[in-house]
């Protein structure tokens, strides 16, 4: 019963309501384990990607895609710029 | 011709040191005060013609060479004799002083001086083949040059250094300078898998998130710290909380 099977192949009403995490990955930089153990409070992490730069959306941790953070009121809002599939 | 022997550097520089130690020994001995200087010169090939000396023991086997005028000129340096003023005491003088010599390098003493003439050595070609060195010793009437093979180097060089093991590090310290990747991830909430079905691109997503969320700065998996987002930075900059 080791058979793949598509979701396309399921009516995905059946698990359409569950729920997964959606996080913002800002981009990354890269540091030595002592410097890691040595930050503290108010150190300032610089990331690799730039302001303008879109960052991307990680479907229960899986990248799925990308987009720009807006502000929509007092929230956080996500512009969507590309998606696959 | 294929080398199938060698000396290391730090040994042909050891003999070079040895044999000049013991060549300032003789010239002690048997030159006079106001004689140049003499040394030890280390030459990468054999010497043309035929040998003068030889000594030959356990140790391995060491042949002079220099030209038949040799011990002549060298016992009238001895006297500081003009090289022409009585030539038999100056070749019989020059004899002995030359066998002293051989002696002194090779034994690194004055004691003994019966030492057997003109005993041929191997050809050059299987002497270099198997780590022979050629030294010329410099500063005396006329050129000298000692040949010394492999057994003698080995003898007289003394036992090789063994390599030094690096010192070890703890764990702790030796990991330390290995490079991780960090990213900095800001949780959005939760959705439903039917809704992100039904994104396109343009949408806004709104999420539950406030603007003033924190991120967090991850290790893979793993959230190590949380931190502010810097808006006003070129790049993504994180303030640590």
């Amino acid at each position: 019963m080791n058979k793949e099977v598509t979701l396309q192949d399921k009516d995905l009403s059946l698990v359409g309501h569950v729920r997964v995490s959606l996080v913002a990955q800002l981009g990354g930089t890269e540091m030595s384990v002592q410097e890691l153990f040595a930050l503290k409070t108010e150190d300032v992490v610089k990331l690799d990607q730039s302001c303008d730069a879109i960052v991307t959306l990680l479907l229960n941790g899986k990248p799925v895609a990308r987009g720009e953070l807006v502000a929509v009121e007092d929230n956080l809002g996500v512009r969507i710029v590309e998606l696959v599939g | 011709m294929r080398r199938i022997a060698w000396q290391p550097r730090s040994r042909a520089v050891k003999l070079q040191q040895l044999l000049s130690q013991r060549l300032e020994l003789w010239r002690e001995a048997w030159l006079p005060p106001s004689h140049p200087p003499l040394c030890v010169v280390l030459e990468s090939h054999p010497p043309a013609d035929a040998d003068a000396l030889c000594l030959e023991d356990a140790q391995g086997r060491g042949w002079f060479h220099a030209s038949r005028t040799f011990a002549s000129r060298l016992g009238a340096a001895c006297l500081s004799l003009d090289a022409h003023s009585a030539p038999e005491l100056a070749g019989e003088l020059g004899t002995h002083a030359a066998r002293a010599l051989h002696v002194a390098l090779h034994k690194g003493n004055l004691s003994q001086t019966d030492v057997p003439a003109s005993t041929s050595r191997p050809g050059d070609e299987s002497l270099l083949r198997h780590g022979a060195l050629y030294f010329l010793l410099d500063g005396l009437p006329e050129p000298l040059r000692l040949i010394v093979d492999d057994a003698w180097c080995r003898a007289h060089a003394g036992a090789d250094p063994l390599p030094r093991q690096p010192d070890l590090l703890s764990r702790k310290q030796a990991i330390t300078a290995t490079a991780v990747h960090v990213t900095g991830q800001m949780a959005l909430g939760e959705v439903s898998l039917l809704e992100s079905l039904s994104w396109s691109v343009g949408d806004v997503l709104v999420t539950d998130a406030p603007r003033d969320s924190h991120a967090h700065l991850m290790v893979g998996a793993t959230a190590i710290a949380t931190a502010r987002l810097v808006p006003q930075a070129e790049h993504h900059t994180l303030i640590l909380d």
